[in-house]
């Protein structure tokens, strides 16, 4: 702000003689307005300053009033006529008064101080609603006038009288387009507040005040701060209302992060509720609603009311994120899009589809994610805490030495004694690096650098010198080792890179290997400070290592390095490494496993640890170089090199969800890393935390743009949500010019894909002039596919197809003849160049080795159009189309999403030869004739969600051909049968033609997709009736193979079903709440169905019990929580406690209706009588520890579960207590609800993401199978956790 | 395991503390200070009495610099520690003060002042300094990106930075009665002028104060406020 030193006079002026902007103005009026807002600004940051330095808390302009008001009477405010109370909260009462002079009717706003902790909050409020009487706008409660009367603050503003928005909504969801028009006139609103400096923090429908015509006008503006703020966790009650409109920050508690940005979260809550009838998030107690603003993601809204359009959805959940910075940047961004929406324009907000994303990857892995979900998750969170606990001790720990050493050098440097501030300096550098904490290191020796004079010797500087070569020397090597980590995720020559960069950095350092001899070299070696790290960086350049190099690395290893233990591994590692398969050398097997189990092992450095471990994980010693690992991790807690290690050995055994928390620690010690940020996240993507993995992969490409985390951020994106942003981050990826071809792959497929020819055709060029002349049959495979994909002539498909041709030559000679993806290209390049009849041989043979690929048979159809058998091609087409998923469904891995573009592009390009009525179909103008042409023309109905139009051409083609449906059906189970992987035989199911009807239908029926909403409600009750039949002819095949002999077809079967008591698709026709929308004998069809589903699957489910833990890992940790596992007939056998069925469910009614709330330990009487404790308890267990208030509590449990009650004192808040109880009850209400309604299954959402499911299994017995459901935030399956009790009747 | 759980049972600073500081009786102990200056044996129990004060006040400040700016911080599961981080801060302005002995009382509180302005930086700095770790245990997710963690401290640390540099006789009084919180009547013994000439300086010094950090305030830096009925940013 410029400085007026005359406006400041009289600022000076207002303050030393306490005046007012207009007495001290009154010689110079034009500065009014500048005074005036001069002064507004210096009162914001002088209450800013004065709250952190309280000492200036009696200055003029903090101090008020404290009196209370006489409550009930009619308060006497000067110039008004006070007529009745109209309304009274927590923080004062609000009058309907007259203002004499202007004889209008106002409402006036009486603060009491009760609520206010002190005069000075008094006086800041003075100063805002001063702020506020400066903001005009028409839906904005004007404040007219503020002033002091005896007892307290007033302000009279703008008497609104049509009631608030809440009353207006209470409950019931408002049409989408007058709700967003509503939204848009209040964003403006704030907007101008915003613009004014002030935000409101406590936007919700009550304080939505609307006029006789409906007009919204916000009120209470500027209050919230003073009022919600920090206090708000701390306080409950009603005073404050719900916080199911604050922002996760504000809930938090962050109060400088509290901005704007809150705002607009809170117009998003409330254009949520307005379109739902609740607000995004709402339980029970208050601290439920603040954990679940802070921890869970909202229910997308259209699953609440199918009609809230996609866009508004979009816009709503954009204010809702997480992220402040991920939210509209404005009010006015938030007014703008709004509009878009309300024209029919186009908004600016991408939704998110990751949910599909996670899905898809529990149905690949169904056996990873039910069993490892539910167990792991706790015990991570569990472990989680453990480690973090053990770190905060390593941290804190290392913090009191540091203070102390500085303490030292602060006291030497004070006296002048500068030679021993160095020597402080650089004992605290030893330390450091002693226990590989080089930033730390590098850091105090910067300080060594600082002004000290002459008085420190030359040889105390090269001291200081020498340090910093080796702190930089240990960065290095921690550099190199980390990228070639790296490289060997990719398609990278590692072992020739390593050695150049390792021989580089020794060279560097002043130790040659290359040139010096072994005695020397050894003797340089020892006499270094970071001798240890030095060693061990050599073992792991020696095991990348070749031929005599290796031989001249290991004499000099065997000179300098005294350690008995390494020394015995390098001999056995030097034989080990040599083996030929065929002559394999178990003993060196056997020694090295005794070597690492020796005592001696305990004794190494973590670095040593890791780097042999590294070396050996892969190999058929993977899993002790897993335990050794561990077995470190629990010495070293704190050290960076073991949690990567570990995380990064976890991850590719595939235990994502363990790898993550490793990694978490990684990246807390080293929050330099881009690789350790890598690292996490691609567990985080694995476990299906795709926003967390993405945050992390933004972190990794901000430290290191060229890195595997940048080239990880572009690729992750689920197909068109981000994928323009992902283009255009791989771009620049691509400007630093990578010299490995992953880093490649992809990119101009999708630039195809997107549409960018421009780009694709630079990317072409580009790929022709880097990989034109490879020998790597895959990288040649690779290149020519994306050179080809569009036509190119001349010197550019010369180039192309010589590559195709490479891929051939060199698959050949890397023993990989027949190769179908080579086929494939070579088929195409066939095709490019216009050679029609020799590319279809390639194709046809390339199609029948990638049954599960679309390609070789689009370009066939192509080919056998141009040689001009139109009908033939159509019929490939329709085949091509069958064989892949084409609707949004994400791509299940990382490699495969070129994939994906390579085929949506050559479907395209197919469609638009081979369907010359694809225009007129699309428009709804032409129905296709035969069923070749009905199912060739599914592919784009899939992509773009048109799902009633999919859905009539599958009714029409089964029309036309009633074969067809158990026919796919039959042709799936034929082409998956002989595999083993469930997970792709599920895959493959989903291709069957009957199901896919069936979603089809069901989507259509719920009104979803392109042209869902164009649907009649004939129609869509006409889809929906159609998708049942469909699922329940369906269903009877697979009944009938549920009896079948074989065990192999009686598991396929059940897992389809279980898949379809998850399937996101079915959705609409299976989750309760939507079921509420339809009408009642309807739902009841689809009870039935599901109870049907449900009674089958589990019919398998109980005869062979799912073993629930065993099979995930044996390790240590997991084995604490095996104990925990629900033990299915621990006492339900015993027989004592058989017992009357009438009477559990009195007990269980009476015990529910009196609203009582069972103690902590109080064992259940319902479940005492008639269930194994076990199974309670560890149910009340696991409800607890999934909300992350309890996860201490999950960990004192986890040690001794007898400890339960101390444990509980100890660290229990209320809330945790509540939670718990909350759990307890609402699990024994879901099975109450099922023994009174006497049905076979009930489900009860105890919290968002954790369902009860009770169900009634029939067989000899009944059985009562209580089951955890988890889900993810948009409510997708995750897990299920079953336990079975036996109900004997 | 008994010692895993009393971690989560951490003393924080009662607000009874607090205020328990606050009230100190200054006046009285810098009477006496000033009483014992001549400088002999009996003056060094008074000498410790104020350096327990100082040390009082820095203690409070650094706690509030914390609860203000980092109440995330301050909540389990981090809990973070009031005393612990304090240690080593207060053992420095020990040092600092023991080892130059102050000739008077208005040189003692220059220096002190000065002291604990630079150890509340210090302390701002190393809170700033531990978002990462702080988010991992928090919500299990990496740290996003520095700025929503580190609350308010770039502010507070600003705002020392700014006080630094105040002139001379503004900064005196705002120290005085900032930092060391005394009464403007404390304020005009120590410094030896009028409570009005400390009550203008200490206003003034305020408004500096303001001025240098106008983009504290919500609204963002450099953009300017409309002036009220100002409505031409309405239309689209």
């Amino acid at each position: 702000m410029a400085s007026n030193p005359q406006v400041l006079g009289l600022l000076e002026e207002m303050l030393d003689a306490e005046k007012t902007p207009e007495e001290v103005c009154c010689d110079c009026p034009e500065l009014l307005p500048e005074v005036r807002q001069r002064w507004q600004e210096f009162q914001l940051i002088d209450g800013q300053v004065r709250t952190l330095l309280p000492g200036l808390a009696k200055c003029p302009g903090a101090d008020t009033i404290t009196s209370v008001p006489a409550p009930g009477d009619l308060p006497d405010v000067p110039g008004y006529e006070v007529e009745a109370v109209l309304g009274q909260g927590g923080m004062g009462v609000v009058y309907r008064a007259r203002q004499r002079a202007l004889d209008r009717l106002v409402a006036i706003k009486m603060l009491l101080a009760g609520p206010f902790a002190s005069s000075q909050e008094l006086g800041r409020f003075r100063r805002e609603t001063e702020a506020l009487a400066c903001l005009r706008h028409p839906n904005i409660v004007q404040v007219y006038d503020a002033g002091d009367v005896e007892g307290g603050r007033y302000f009279a503003m703008e008497l609104v009288e049509g009631g608030s928005l809440a009353q207006k909504v209470a409950g019931t969801p408002q049409p989408a387009r007058p709700a967003a028009a509503l939204v848009t006139a209040m964003a403006w609103a704030v907007e101008v507040a915003h613009k004014s400096g002030i935000v409101h923090r406590d936007l919700k429908p009550s304080n939505i005040l609307l006029t006789a015509d409906g007009t919204p006008k916000i009120s209470d503006f500027g209050l919230a701060r003073r009022l919600g703020g920090q206090d708000v966790l701390t306080r409950t009650g009603a005073a404050l209302g719900t916080p199911s409109y604050m922002a996760p920050e504000q809930a938090r508690g962050q109060a400088a992060a509290i901005g704007p940005a809150v705002d607009v979260y809170a117009l998003g809550a409330i254009l949520y509720e307005l379109i739902t009838g609740r607000p995004p998030f709402r339980a029970e107690s208050e601290a439920e609603t603040i954990r679940q603003v802070m921890d869970q993601e909202p229910v997308p809204p259209s699953r609440l009311n199918r009609t809230v359009p996609r866009d508004l959805e979009t816009i709503c959940l954009k204010c809702l994120h997480k992220e402040p910075e991920r939210r509209y940047a404005s009010a006015a961004a938030l007014a703008d899009d709004l509009n878009c929406f309300l024209d029919g324009r186009s908004i600016r907000a991408r939704p998110l589809g990751w949910g599909a994303r996670l899905w898809r990857w529990i149905r690949r892995n169904p056996v990873a994610a039910s069993q490892a979900g539910a167990a792991l998750t706790l015990a991570g969170l569990t472990l989680g805490s453990v480690l973090w606990l053990e770190r905060q001790r390593v941290e804190q720990r290392a913090e009191t030495d540091r203070q102390q050493a500085e303490l030292r050098e602060e006291t030497a440097r004070q006296e002048g004694r500068e030679s021993q501030v160095v020597e402080t300096v650089l004992e605290q550098a030893r330390t450091f690096l002693k226990q590989d904490r080089w930033p730390d290191a590098r850091a105090a020796l910067e300080r060594a650098s600082s002004p000290l004079g002459p008085s420190v010797s030359a040889v105390l500087w090269d001291r200081v010198r020498q340090a910093r070569k080796d702190v930089d020397m240990v960065a290095e090597l921690e550099a190199i080792r980390l990228r070639l980590l790296e490289g060997k995720q990719g398609h990278e020559k590692v072992a020739t890179t390593g050695d150049q960069l390792y021989a580089e950095a020794f060279r560097n350092y002043g130790i040659d290997l290359t040139m010096l001899e072994p005695p020397e070299a050894a003797t340089r070696i020892r006499n270094s400070a970071i001798c240890e790290t030095v060693l061990t960086y050599l073992h792991e350049w020696l095991y990348g290592l070749s031929g005599p190099d290796r031989d001249r690395l290991r004499a000099v290893l065997d000179r300098a390095d005294d350690d008995e233990w390494r020394k015995r591994i390098r001999k056995v590692l030097h034989s080990y490494r040599q083996w030929d398969p065929k002559t394999q050398m178990a003993d060196d097997t056997l020694k090295l496993k005794d070597l690492m189990k020796a005592r001696e092992s305990t004794t190494q450095p973590p670095v040593v640890i890791s780097g042999l471990s590294g070396i050996l994980f892969g190999g058929p010693l993977s899993k002790e170089a897993l335990a050794l690992l561990r077995d470190a991790q629990q010495r070293h807690p704190g050290d960076f090199w073991i949690n990567f290690q570990l995380g990064y050995s976890l991850q590719y055994d595939e235990l994502p969800q363990e790898a993550v928390i490793y990694s978490q620690v990684a990246v807390a010690i080293r929050p330099g890393s881009a690789q350790a940020y890598t690292l996490l996240g691609r567990g985080l993507f694995a476990t299906g935390n795709v926003t967390r993995a993405i945050a992390a992969f933004r972190k990794a490409a901000a430290l290191d743009p060229i890195g595997a985390g940048a080239k990880d951020l572009t690729t992750i994106r689920v197909p068109r949500d981000g994928l323009e942003e992902a283009c255009l981050a791989w771009e620049k990826i691509l400007e630093h010019q990578p010299p490995a071809y992953d880093c490649w792959y992809g990119y101009a497929q999708l630039c195809l894909f997107l549409g960018k020819e421009q780009e694709y055709r630079r990317a072409r060029k580009a790929l022709l002039e880097r990989f034109g002349e490879t020998n790597d049959w895959i990288v040649a495979e690779r290149s020519s596919m994306a050179c080809l994909l569009l036509p190119a002539s001349g010197d550019e498909l010369r180039r192309s197809v010589a590559l195709a041709d490479r891929a051939l030559a060199a698959a050949e000679k890397s023993r990989e003849p027949g190769n179908p993806y080579v086929q494939f290209v070579k088929g195409l390049a066939e095709y490019r160049k216009g050679r029609v009849e020799q590319a279809i041989p390639w194709l046809e043979q390339s199609a029948s080795g990638l049954p599960n690929r679309p390609g070789p048979r689009l370009v066939l159809a192509m080919a056998q159009f141009q040689s001009g058998s139109a009908r033939a091609a159509r019929r490939t087409l329709a085949a091509a189309v069958q064989v892949y998923p084409w609707d949004e469904s994400p791509p299940v891995s990382q490699t495969d999403l070129p994939v994906t573009w390579v085929s949506h592009v050559l479907r395209r390009e197919a469609e638009a030869m081979i369907l010359p009525n694809l225009p007129a179909f699309l428009d709804g103008k032409y129905q296709p004739q035969d069923n070749d042409e009905r199912l060739a023309l599914l592919g784009i109905c899939q992509f773009q969600g048109r799902y009633g139009a999919a859905a009539r051409l599958y009714a029409d083609a089964f029309a036309a051909d009633p074969q067809l449906a158990d026919d796919l059906n039959k042709e799936c189970l034929r082409r998956t049968g002989g595999r083993e992987a469930v997970g792709d035989r599920i895959e493959a199911f989903n291709s069957a033609c009957r199901y896919l009807a069936a979603r089809c239908a069901a989507l259509a029926g719920c009104g979803q997709g392109k042209d869902g909403e164009s649907l009649s409600a004939e129609e869509r009750t006409r889809w929906r009736d159609q998708a049942r039949d469909w699922l329940q002819a369906d269903l009877a095949a697979w009944a009938k193979m549920l009896d079948s002999d074989s065990q192999a077809a009686r598991d396929l079967a059940k897992r389809i079903l279980e898949h379809w008591q998850v399937d996101p698709d079915l959705a609409g026709l299976r989750d309760p709440l939507a079921l509420e929308k339809l009408p009642p004998d309807e739902r009841q069809k689809y009870h039935t169905l599901w109870n049907t589903v449900a009674a089958a699957r589990n019919q398998v489910a109980v005869a062979a019990p799912a073993d629930n833990t065993s099979g995930i890992n044996d390790e240590g940790f997991i084995q604490r929580w095996l104990v925990l596992a629900p033990i299915p007939h621990a006492e339900s056998q015993s027989g004592t406690d058989a017992l009357d069925k009438d009477q559990v469910k009195e007990e269980a009614k009476l015990k529910v209706k009196a609203g009582d709330t069972v103690k902590v330990g109080d064992k259940a009487i319902i479940w005492k009588k008639h269930t194994c404790k076990d199974c309670v308890l560890d149910f009340n267990f696991l409800l607890s520890a999934l909300t992350e208030d309890s996860v201490a509590y999950a960990v004192s449990y986890v040690v001794a579960p007898e400890e339960l009650e101390s444990v509980k004192m100890k660290t229990g808040s209320d809330d945790q207590a509540k939670v718990y109880l909350n759990g307890k009850q609402v699990f024994r209400q879901a099975e109450v609800r099922a023994i009174e309604k006497d049905a076979d299954s009930t489900e009860v959402t105890l919290q968002k993401g954790v369902n009860v499911l009770v169900i009634k299994v029939i067989n000899e017995k009944v059985h009562w199978a209580f089951c955890l459901r988890f889900t993810d935030k948009d409510d997708n399956p995750l897990t299920i956790l079953k336990a079975h009790t036996q109900l004997q009747q | 395991m008994d010692n895993k759980i009393d971690k989560f049972v951490v003393t924080a600073w009662s607000p009874s503390t607090i205020r328990h500081m606050d009230e100190a009786p200054t006046t009285v102990i810098i009477q006496r200070y000033l009483d014992a200056l001549p400088g002999d044996a009996a003056a060094e129990p008074i000498v410790r009495e104020l350096l327990e004060r100082a040390v009082g006040r820095l203690r409070l400040l650094c706690a509030r610099f914390l609860y203000k700016s980092y109440p995330r911080l301050t909540r389990p599961p981090v809990n973070l520690e009031t005393d612990e981080l304090l240690g080593g801060v207060v053992a420095r302005l020990l040092t600092a003060l023991r080892t130059i002995h102050p000739p008077t009382v208005r040189r003692f509180f220059a220096l002190a002042n000065q002291h604990m302005r630079w150890q509340l930086n210090d302390l701002a700095r190393r809170l700033d300094e531990r978002p990462a770790a702080v988010a991992l245990t928090d919500t299990g997710v990496v740290a996003p990106p520095a700025s929503s963690a580190s609350g308010l401290s770039p502010d507070g640390r600003r705002m020392l930075e700014v006080i630094e540099g105040l002139p001379e006789d503004e900064r005196e009084v705002f120290d005085l009665v900032g930092i060391q919180g005394l009464t403007h009547a404390e304020v005009a013994m120590v410094v030896g002028v009028s409570e009005k000439t400390v009550q203008r300086r200490l206003n003034r010094a305020r408004l500096l104060l303001a001025e240098r950090l106008a983009d504290l305030r919500p609204a963002a830096a450099g953009e300017l406020t409309p002036p009220p009925g100002d409505k031409s940013y309405l239309e689209e």
